[in-house]
């Protein structure tokens, strides 16, 4: 790095501590599959200064994100005590027949991932999941039914836009 | 024992989210008096309260606030990563009381000398993060928050860090470590966040409930503070009740409140009561023996249990312990950051086992076998996690061992979830 243009760059390039949020950003870039790409991440260790595979090592820590791609909708279900407790197994399964994938799936047209998570802070509304940013409370399976089915919905009056 | 309204008096719908609205409800009368004292008082002032942090271990604020190395810059950080399984009174605090969070900091930072803090929030609650920018914004432009704080002289801003879906991180060291963008691997201490945190400088760390009480020591005074609830952990503290209860949420009652009383204040069970776990995942699960409990740290030490976050997680007779065992240990498991072998492979191991006893196929030695696990854990695991496990499922088998006996050998649908 040349000398003279260290103080600047200094300023502009974002320091260590955005880490995560630039994980946030790379994310939230790729609305239809929700991952970090590589190439997102490459980005991001250049900006950082930082070896790619320090960049991968701590982006592989944190369950948020995911270096794969994934569905559009990215289902979080709750399943800590409460949750369990007031019947997110019930959720669980419907999603499951209704959708054909078990934890850790993605449904084939891209649609849907599942992913069974602990607590998100709600039990006071559970059982709880979350699709994307968005939380849905006191689910069972008619519940569930309405969110999934208005999720499709959403998804083909985009596309025929 | 009555329930209280002097931190949720701030939270009704209006008053906590508006800074107008907040000011004339009497926000900011507790950070003006304590920017009129010097800073090593208003440390006193907080010993004298006898404040003990809400994030779990209870331990005393002033003790902390004042053994933070004072020859350097200073940071402060408030711990809003909030995932202990059946808590919820962070969430509750932020999304209706952002400015009595940030009062509390402004209060905090300046006891301590810091300028600069953060607010580390789990990512799992996207719209209080925007909504906590706003109000920082908002604090920003009243002159409550950021440079010559209420015309003091004091400067001080907070920054808000989104986190990425992991529960150790919520411990101390651990957060910082992820707040400087690194694996969020909890670390031998000492040395202390007070000696050396953030970039090597002396970092103070408290849980959202814990700043949010500081306010009310300045408005109301130590002595007010002291008079309520038990003697050696007084204060309002909020209750997160959940599970079946009538009407689960948070409750405000002076600390040492009964169990009993709370799942009354809660609507009262929602059928029979069986068992209750109180404090988070790594907390006791008791029978109904738990109902005469008094909820604050040193009460639920004297019996061996612990206070932890003050979640209350109530089951009723249709609740099936084995499964409570497996989703337990499920968690440890998953939420492990393997970084010691002690807690890597015993989770996964406990995980095995309960996994067994829950869906049938489970052995009676298991039950010996995971106490043992779980007690090599406690000896040799670096941080809090993998030592609290042995306090949860130690209860679990004392309390409700004739239940998992009989569970052995009855093939139960509970597979279907872990394919
Ligand atoms: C595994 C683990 C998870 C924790 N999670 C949280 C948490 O989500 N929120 C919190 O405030 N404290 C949590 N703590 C406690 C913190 O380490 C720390 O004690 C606390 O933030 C200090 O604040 P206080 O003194 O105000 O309670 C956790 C501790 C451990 C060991
Ligand atoms: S005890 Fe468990 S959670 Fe804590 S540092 Fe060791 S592996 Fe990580
Ligand atoms: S247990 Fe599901 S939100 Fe807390």
């Amino acid at each position: 790095m040349g000398a003279t243009g260290d103080v600047e760059t200094e300023h502009e390039r974002p320091r260590r501590e955005e880490m995560l949020r630039l994980f946030h950003d790379a994310q939230n870039a790729e609305p239809l599959h929700n991952f970090v790409t590589s190439d997102k991440l490459a980005e991001i260790a250049r900006k950082l200064d930082i070896p790619l595979a320090e960049a991968e090592g701590v982006v592989s820590f944190y369950r948020h994100f995911s270096r794969r791609p994934r569905g559009r909708y990215v289902v979080r279900l709750c399943d800590s005590l409460s949750c369990r407790i007031l019947g997110s197994l019930d959720v669980y399964r419907y999603i499951r027949r209704r959708l054909g994938i078990g934890r850790g799936q993605t449904t084939a047209d891209g649609m849907f991932t599942l992913e069974v998570v602990n607590c998100l802070g709600c039990c006071d509304t559970a059982p709880n999941f979350m699709v994307n940013d968005t939380l849905y409370t006191n689910l069972d399976e008619s519940k569930t039914e309405e969110v999934l089915a208005a999720l499709e919905h959403e998804a083909v009056k985009e596309v025929e836009r | 024992m009555r329930h209280i309204q002097y931190l949720t008096g701030y939270t009704s719908e209006g008053v906590g989210t508006d800074v107008e609205e907040y000011m004339n409800a009497g926000g900011y009368v507790g950070l003006q008096r304590a920017l009129a004292l010097r800073p090593r008082e208003v440390v006193e002032m907080v010993t004298d309260a006898e404040l003990r942090g809400r994030g779990g271990a209870g331990f005393a604020t002033g003790k902390k606030w004042s053994t933070v190395r004072t020859d350097s810059e200073v940071y402060l950080v408030c711990n809003a990563d909030e995932g202990e399984p059946g808590t919820f009174k962070d969430r509750f605090l932020m999304e209706r009381a952002p400015y009595l969070i940030l009062e509390g900091m402004a209060i905090a930072a300046f006891a301590v000398g810091a300028h600069k803090g953060y607010i580390y929030i789990r990512s799992e609650y996207p719209r209080i993060i925007s909504e906590l920018q706003t109000a920082i914004d908002t604090a920003r432009s009243t002159g409550v928050l950021g440079q010559d704080i209420l015309e003091s002289g004091f400067d001080f801003d907070v920054g808000l860090m989104p986190g990425g879906g992991s529960y150790v991180v919520g411990d101390e060291t651990a957060l910082l470590n992820s707040l400087m963008g690194n694996r969020g691997y909890p670390t031998l201490k000492p040395p202390y966040p007070t000696d050396r945190g953030l970039w090597d400088k002396p970092t103070v760390i408290n849980n959202v409930e814990t700043l949010a009480c500081v306010p009310l020591i300045f408005s109301e005074g130590p002595e007010w503070f002291r008079s309520i609830g038990a003697p050696q952990s007084p204060g309002p503290k909020l209750y997160c009740l959940s599970g079946h209860v009538h009407t689960p949420g948070v409750y405000e009652f002076p600390m040492g409140v009964e169990v009993r009383e709370l799942i009354e204040a809660a609507g009262g069970v929602d059928g029979r009561f069986k068992a209750v776990q109180i404090g988070g995942t790594a907390g006791p699960v008791y029978d109904e023996a738990a109902l005469d409990h008094k909820l604050d740290f040193a009460s639920m030490k004297s019996v061996g249990g612990s206070l932890g976050s003050g979640a209350v997680v109530v089951m009723n007779t249709s609740v099936n312990m084995g499964h409570v065992l497996e989703v337990i240990m499920r968690f440890f498991s998953e939420e492990s950051c393997g970084q010691c072998f002690a807690c890597r492979y015993g989770t996964r191991q406990l995980e095995h086992m309960a996994n067994e006893i829950a869906t049938g196929t489970g052995r009676e030695e298991f039950l010996g076998l995971m106490r043992e696990t779980a007690e090599v854990m406690y000896h040799s695991s670096l941080c809090p996690f993998g030592q609290s496990i042995d306090l949860a499922l130690t209860t679990l088998l004392d309390n409700f061992s004739d239940e998992l006996r009989a569970h052995i050998g009855q093939q139960d649908y509970i597979r279907e979830v872990m394919a």
